[in-house]
């Protein structure tokens, strides 16, 4: 019979002995970092519970209804959810193809084209909350938007663009696009610049002028870092939450809910956790959902 | 380890890491979700074994005549039966009280008994949650004496958070019971009923009953309303009241003993100008000196800055809400009727706001996306007639920088008339629903899971003692106003506010009404934030913002439990009302 260090040592000189040993650990503290979290995350979603109910196991199980009243009934929370889509779909478009414009003009080289560069990548440097506080300051109906609207206008302009949804969305936007099209722009100028030489001059020589280039040799070259950089950016957007609460002067943005502002009310507010993970849940469903097309979509081309 | 040439497939190689992952999980729930059990199943209830002999004696006299004789003998049977009974355990409140004068006394030999009985441990840390702008009020140079008393074997660490931060550390607290903090300074007092059912607030009543911190007796008692208002909850004391944080009515006396001022108010309006006593006066106030175009530095506007205005009322998420319960409680309503049927629909309470957005027409548009961040240095600039706020106003208005400064007075708020029509201006003060509204204060609370709770408590106690918290309070740099009865009597408070201001504040308690004190309370509130924020700020009819909180409220107190509800309700409206108000209050 053998003995229990040499059936540990053929176990370790194993595949599955070296496996464990390699994988085991980062296993391990994956479980408690993220696996527990999230079990719990699931089950809470199926209860009503709150911390003033005692502990997460006295709190009855609902079968669901959380989901099914924020699915049909909750329409604070659909208009979150509508929010937080609308909102992605145009920031992300916009920061895209300013991205690319901008990176397209910067691929060439021209005296001073390195500080332009810097110039260009420094909002995306600035803390999101830093960002959310400057553009508060900026929309002010006293501030320079409107002071520099005047101007262009000849005409007293008074826009209270932080009390009105439209407005705000707007300044949201426009706070957005400042702060991540340097991101959009530097995966943009990394996909151009990695374009072998020979391809572009290939399609010179061919006759293709410059747009015709861009558009159809290089374009079609930095589709997947494009991709991978909308899919990053996109996740990012929903979860845009620093600068409203900064142009609700640090308070509760009622005006434009989104999904994490509701996320934060029924969660830290509202106390209702149970029903918060509820929500929580549906979004990164649907987020999975959307990633995994779009990488099968990478990964099938 | 050597492979021995073998490759192992990615496949495999992943089914094996699955595996484990899996086994793991499974483990860490079975581990977790038992080691949650071991930690949390709650301790039968405590009972007594006893054992209980009943030994019963039975006599027999036995006469027995022997011959001539009688032989008289006695028998004696013994029988004894054992019971085991098992007895719930009553505690017996065996409060022993701790000897000394003062508040401050009993704390300081309390520290000495803990000290005999090795329950301090050298290196000890009590550890104080505050939010930063009360952070100076725990600075170590108030606590020397306690620190002394304790031997230098207690230290003191401040741990800030921004008052919004508090709560949900409160609850990360309840979650972990990991005896974060010692004590918390709680930024809103109506947030007491939450932390006791999250279980994270201390029952003081123990150590109240043995150190006595003359809450209600005494020459430096507490306003009982306010008191009971920030720490009592279905019967028993969770936390003390640190902070007066009632709202006055300050105004600019230049303007309002001006006779030009005076003469072109009256005769617009009929009637004398005055501070606002009434909410009619209120909003022809915010009218008559809504003055956009107003040049710096006039008589009205001292500031560098064109515009002037008669007031500014909170229109921004979470700020509004004091402004809005302020109007509320003035018709007489509170927010819940006896049965905690919302009264938000009721006729007055719809008028009220309705005057609210009258009088908001004539408000500053930066009063749309600022608070009193913008509002005080306003004021203090001298481009407000009036403001109602916290009396911290008046430690700003002396400062040098000040225009306004010696021009400040204070009165009550206003109110709608007890009779009549609710329109009526120019009646006394006695004929109006006054009423002293506590927007937020805060609320010095026990930790429970704090690893020294009676140390912790003897430090909340040293806090609100007399002589300690009056030196607490007058720290400039802090911002919390006197809450005890002696701090009114402060030398300094005296010079910085005046002691007119200060008899007013004073009288103000006697006209106090508090905020929602429910459990359940943020829910109430931010469902009566948004609605309100929506129809003041023009995205929703007012009649429909309210319609939709009296439905929404009413869908709370259903899933919380309205007879729990109507009870803990009925505890706020016998207690912690103003014995001025209370019986001006339609229920």
């Amino acid at each position: 019979m053998k003995s229990i260090a040499k059936r540990l040592s053929d176990f370790l000189n194993s595949k599955r002995g070296i496996a464990l040993v390699l994988m085991g650990p980062a296993q391990f503290l994956i479980f408690f970092i993220a696996i527990i979290p999230f079990i719990l995350e699931i089950y809470l979603s199926f209860t009503p519970w709150s911390p003033t109910m005692g502990s997460i196991f006295n709190a009855p199980i609902n079968w669901g209804m959380n989901y099914v009243k924020l699915l049909t009934s909750d329409f604070r929370y659909l208009t979150a959810l509508g929010r937080t889509a609308l909102f992605t779909v145009i920031a992300v478009s916009m920061e895209l193809l300013l991205g690319i414009g901008l990176a397209a003009l910067v691929d060439k080289e021209f005296p001073g084209s390195g500080i332009v560069f810097v110039l260009l990548l420094i909002p995306m440097m600035f803390m999101p909350v830093v960002v959310g506080l400057d553009f508060y300051m900026i929309f002010q109906p006293i501030g320079p938007v409107n002071h520099i609207l005047s101007i262009i206008s000849g005409h007293p302009v008074k826009i209270d663009w932080l009390t009105n949804e439209f407005t705000l969305f707007i300044a949201l936007l426009i706070t957005d696009v400042w702060h991540w099209t340097p991101f959009m722009f530097l995966i943009t100028l990394c996909g151009l610049r990695a374009i072998s030489p020979n391809i572009v001059d290939a399609a010179k020589t061919l006759g293709a002028s410059e747009w015709q280039i861009f558009r159809k040799v290089k374009l079609p070259m930095i589709r997947n870092a494009l991709l991978i950089a909308v899919a990053i950016r996109a996740l990012e957007s929903t979860k845009i939450y620093d600068e409203l609460i900064m142009f609700a002067a640090g308070r509760t943005n009622y005006l434009y809910e989104n999904i994490s502002i509701w996320t934060y009310i029924v969660n830290c507010v509202q106390n209702q956790i149970g029903y918060a993970s509820s929500g929580a849940l549906i979004v990164l469903l649907i987020i999975a959902i959307i990633t995994f097309k779009l990488i099968l979509k990478l990964l099938t081309r | 380890m050597v492979m021995k040439g073998e490759k192992i497939s990615r496949r495999k190689a992943l089914s094996t890491a699955a595996k484990v992952g899996i086994t793991a999980v499974v483990a860490g729930v079975v581990a977790g979700v038992g080691g949650y059990f071991a930690g949390t199943t709650a301790a039968p209830a405590k009972t007594i074994e006893k054992t209980v002999t009943t030994t019963s004696l039975k006599e027999k006299t036995v006469t027995k005549t022997v011959g001539a004789a009688t032989v008289t003998k006695t028998l004696e049977r013994t029988k004894t039966i054992t019971k085991t009974v098992t007895a719930p355990v009553t505690p017996t409140p065996t409060v022993v009280k701790v000897p000394g004068a003062t508040p401050k006394e009993r704390v300081l030999n309390g520290l000495k008994i803990l000290l005999k009985e090795g329950k301090i441990k050298p290196g000890t840390v009590i550890k104080i949650l505050t939010p930063p702008g009360a952070a100076a009020h725990f600075d170590k140079k108030y606590f020397t004496e306690f620190l002394e008393a304790a031997e230098g074997k207690v230290d003191l660490k401040i741990i800030t958070s921004p008052p919004e931060g508090i709560y949900p550390k409160m609850t990360t607290e309840s979650v972990e019971k990991a005896g974060a903090y010692d004590v918390v300074a709680v930024p809103e007092i109506c947030l007491t009923p939450e932390l006791v059912e999250m279980g994270v607030a201390l029952e003081l009543d123990e150590y109240i009953a043995k150190y006595d911190p003359e809450l209600y007796t005494g020459p430096c008692s507490y306003p009982e309303a306010v008191q009971k208002s920030a720490g009592l909850y279905k019967g028993k004391t969770y936390g003390f009241n640190i902070d007066y944080d009632v709202w006055l009515t300050h105004y600019r006396v230049d303007i309002y003993t001006d006779p030009e001022i005076r003469k072109e108010f009256e005769e617009k309006y009929g009637y004398p100008l005055r501070p606002p006593v009434t909410w009619k006066e209120f909003r022809d106030q915010c009218e008559f000196f809504y003055r956009p175009d107003e040049p710096p530095h006039t008589k009205l506007n001292l500031s560098d800055t064109p515009g002037f205005y008669g007031t500014w009322e909170y229109k921004v998420p979470y700020w509004e809400i004091y402004n809005i319960e302020l109007r509320w409680w003035t018709t007489g309503w509170p927010f819940f009727d006896r049965e905690m049927k919302p009264t938000i629909e009721k006729p007055e309470v719809v008028k009220a706001f309705k005057d609210m957005l009258e009088a908001h027409k004539f408000q500053p548009k930066e009063s749309y996306t600022s608070y009193w961040d913008v509002a005080y240095p306003w004021f203090i600039d001298g481009k407000m007639a009036f403001y109602i706020s916290w009396t911290s106003l008046l430690k700003s208005c002396a400062t040098p920088a000040s225009k306004v400064k010696g021009m400040v007075k204070v009165d009550f708020t206003p109110g709608y008339p007890i009779w009549g029509d609710p329109d009526q201006v120019g009646i006394p003060r006695a004929s109006v629903r006054t009423v002293g509204f506590q927007a937020a204060s805060h609320v010095l609370i026990v930790d429970r899971y704090s690893k020294n709770p009676e140390l912790a408590y003897l430090f909340a106690q040293f806090f609100v003692s007399p002589e300690p918290s009056t030196r607490i309070v007058e720290d400039p740099a802090g911002y919390f106003e006197p809450f005890r009865m002696c701090h009114f009597r402060s030398k300094v408070f005296e010079k910085e506010w005046g002691p007119e201001a200060l008899r007013i504040s004073l009288d103000n308690y006697d006209y106090y009404a508090p905020q929602i004190k429910l459990p359940g309370r943020p829910r109430y509130v931010d469902i009566l934030d948004k609605e309100m924020n929506a129809a003041i700020h023009g995205r929703k009819s007012l009649e429909s913002a309210l319609h939709t909180i009296a439905t929404e409220w009413e869908k709370i107190t259903e899933e919380i439990g309205r007879d729990k509800l109507i009870k803990l309700w009925n505890e706020v409206l016998d207690t912690c009302i103003g014995p001025k108000l209370k019986p001006y209050l339609k229920v």
